[in-house]
């Protein structure tokens, strides 16, 4: 067996192999194999590093040094000045924000100084294609624990005990579903993971599932054992190719290892996963739904009682439960529910794998322990805002979630707090904005996708959004009344109780929090017409200064629209009717004449 | 592919695949002494290639608990030619010139105490 010197970790996430990281991989293997180097440094492509806005990234083990935006070509410079004769390829290091410092090491960055891997703990370390690599950090043995030393029951104690709890949003407690699971009575019982990530910008899943793929099959086996399940299923979303891939390459290897199939472990129990591939309809992230969609029914969710746990796939108990959620649970097995539960604030144990996007000097994915606050994601993990802008609002929770501002940036994230802030937990999107974003716009842009994903089964879910949608697009057109403001709200209250499922009962909480939170911003847009931002391009005004403009005619050459007129050498107007905003004029001008209002 | 029926099956493919992950795993562990060799071109003509592939067999063998890492030069203007420097849990540090192996087998020695 080739005892490796040194291994050089080439992240395959979703963004850095956009970014051409399967060549940058191929490119250092074939130049340390020039070097006749094959033998001693071993070229890992693995699952997602987190750290995406520098990506493509590699990091060079033991020497735990990270190169960041690495281009193919720099392999055989990394190979040459890094392999063998240990100098950093200083230009290639990381500069941190915070102080313009050279770090070489990633464990020393703001970014990952905070984070504790729990459900990514594989990622980005082990090849996600090797079970092997998956079984030298422990895999399985969590598996072949519970099989061979603890009943169900001691497994359901433990997962209780931990206090993990349901990591898709909702946050209900994991043991209980399965406790509720095991205790109906039935001749098939069956595991489900939800692994339909739908939220815009969200990609914890993906990344577990392409990062480290065994840990969610070996967890629904666990499940399996616990409740008394021999079927496991994957509802995953078909728009994720590489996480299907990686998915059928672990069963493979875990069937062929016998870790699923019959007799797994000499113990008599029996347990396999088949996927089933969702066509990308966000309802289907709610179980009863998603559960109709396996049956091969419309994807539309029913009312409960009763659960999943008493019927569920096929009429039999199911228990249901996600990706980050099925990640955590090997860990606690091997560890404790002790460990796990000393992670995490009073009422939410663990950790909580976030995706950051938007205005922030580092977008990526992150994984934090429950009970660190806004402040510390946005200002030390993120970077602080990008272009030195201002910080406006952090939405999280994703289409069900809510934006919360400057006065909420300081409470420690767990599932109460959040929603007693009138934001949720979600599956962990998070958005932060700048002030360049007009809040109205981001309500409005949240009901666009609610309206086109409501499955249409209840009322207030599929008319109420679409009502709420056209007040919002009202108030953005610059014809919105008081009245309106109020409508917004009573609406949202009735679709909010009285909708049917998940999707309908928190679809109005962008508009609800946006107006507790921006309540002046929405004022402005009605009574004065105004659009703080510059983002709603009805209450936008163009205006070219007489005294400036020397009447050089580029403006009105130039507008689309002709809505430009003026003598040459004459101060020019805008016909403010014929306007439409496109702002060609501004750009066009070049004495500076032209300003937006 | 053999099946995997019990749980020493499950430590013995274990073992056999960290051993060849050990360097990649380990790194991340702050409790280990480090073992930096320098490799500039001046330490790799005067052998420090040798002495970074004897560490890391031996460390291994011995079972000692260490990270070997290749650096660049160690203490600018020193012209000893392979330069060894031992990094402790607690940040301290030593500097060895003149490695040869038995001075690297002493040096191993002594993160052994």
């Amino acid at each position: 067996m080739t005892k490796y010197k040194m291994h050089i970790l080439v992240c395959g996430g979703p963004g850095c192999s956009a970014s051409k990281s399967e060549q940058i991989a191929a490119n250092l293997r074939s130049h340390l194999q020039q070097e006749g180097l094959e033998k001693e440094v071993n070229v890992v492509l693995t699952g997602c590093f987190g750290f995406c806005e520098a990506g493509p990234i590699i990091k060079i083990m033991p020497d735990n040094v990270f190169y960041v935006k690495v281009q193919p070509e720099d392999a055989k410079e990394i190979v040459n000045e890094h392999i063998i004769k240990g100098r950093m390829v200083e230009r290639l290091l990381y500069t941190e924000p915070s102080n313009g410092q050279k770090t070489p090491l990633d464990t020393d960055t703001d970014f990952y100084k905070k984070q504790v891997r729990i459900a990514l703990r594989n990622c980005g370390l082990i090849d996600p294609e090797n079970i092997e690599e998956y079984i030298a950090l422990d895999g399985y043995k969590a598996l072949a624990t519970c099989l061979t030393d603890y009943t169900p029951e001691k497994v359901i104690e433990i997962v209780s005990a931990s206090g993990l709890s349901g990591r898709g949003g909702a946050g209900f407690p994991t043991g209980r579903k399965w406790a509720a699971t095991a205790k109906s009575k039935a001749e098939q019982k069956y595991i489900v993971c939800n692994a339909d990530e739908g939220d815009p910008g969200a990609f914890m899943d993906r990344s577990i599932l392409e990062g480290d793929p065994h840990s969610v099959l070996e967890a629904m086996a666990i499940a399996g054992y616990a409740v008394g399940a021999d079927k496991g299923l994957i509802y995953i979303r078909a728009e994720y190719p590489l996480a299907i891939h990686r998915l059928q390459i672990a069963l493979d290897q875990a069937r062929e290892k016998g870790l699923l199939g019959k007799d797994i472990f000499s113990t008599g129990f029996n347990f396999d996963i088949e996927l089933r591939y969702g066509a990308g309809a966000f309802v289907c992230g709610e179980a009863t739904a998603l559960i109709h969609s396996m049956e091969g029914l419309r994807g539309e969710p029913t009312m409960k009682p009763p659960r999943t746990s008493d019927k569920g796939y096929l009429g039999m108990p199911t228990n249901v439960n996600n990706v980050e959620t099925y990640a955590n649970v090997p860990a606690i097995i091997l560890k404790g529910a002790d460990w796990f539960s000393s992670i995490g604030t009073e009422n939410s144990k663990g950790t909580k794998v976030f995706a950051l996007a938007g205005q922030i000097k580092n977008v990526g994915l992150i994984e934090v322990p429950m009970g660190i606050t806004l402040r510390e994601i946005i200002y030390e993990i993120g970077g602080g805002m990008k272009g030195g802008k201002k910080f406006k609002a952090i939405q999280t929770g994703g289409p069900s979630g809510g934006c919360l501002t400057e006065k909420h940036l300081d409470i420690p994230i767990d599932y109460k707090s959040l929603s007693d802030a009138g934001s949720m937990m979600g599956s962990g999107g998070m958005v932060i904005m700048d002030e360049s974003s007009c809040m109205v716009s981001i309500a409005k842009f949240y009901l666009d996708f609610t309206v086109e994903e409501s499955c249409g089964k209840c009322t207030p879910c599929r008319i109420g959004n679409k009502r709420l949608y056209e007040l919002l697009d009202k108030i953005t057109q610059g014809k919105g009344t008081m009245e309106d403001l109020d409508n917004l709200r009573n609406l949202s209250h009735v679709i909010k109780d009285t909708s049917l499922c998940g999707l309908g009962q928190s679809s109005p909480n962008p508009v609800l929090s946006t107006l507790d939170n921006f309540w002046d911003e929405y004022v402005e847009h009605v009574k004065e017409h105004k659009c703080r931002a510059g983002v709603c391009k009805a209450l936008m005004k163009y205006e070219i200064n007489p005294e400036v403009c020397v009447g050089c005619t580029a403006c009105a050459r130039n507008c689309p629209v002709n809505a430009i007129k003026g003598e040459k050498k004459q101060a020019h107007q805008i016909n403010q009717e014929a306007c439409i905003k496109c702002g060609t004029c501004m750009e066009k001008c070049k004495f500076g004449a032209i300003s937006v209002k | 592919m053999a099946q995997i029926k019990t749980l020493a099956d499950l430590q013995a493919v274990k073992e056999r695949v960290y051993a060849t992950m050990k360097t990649r795993v380990e790194a991340f562990d702050k409790s280990l002494s480090q073992i930096r060799i320098a490799m500039a071109t001046s330490g790799i003509s005067a052998g420090a290639k040798e002495i970074f592939d004897y560490m890391i067999e031996k460390t291994d063998e011995r079972q000692i608990k260490a990270v070997i890492t290749q650096t660049g030069v160690i203490a600018e203007g020193n012209n000893q030619p392979v330069v060894v420097e031992v990094v402790m849990p607690d940040g301290q540090s030593k500097i060895y010139e003149n490695v040869d192996k038995k001075s690297a087998d002493a040096i191993m020695d002594s993160l052994k105490a």
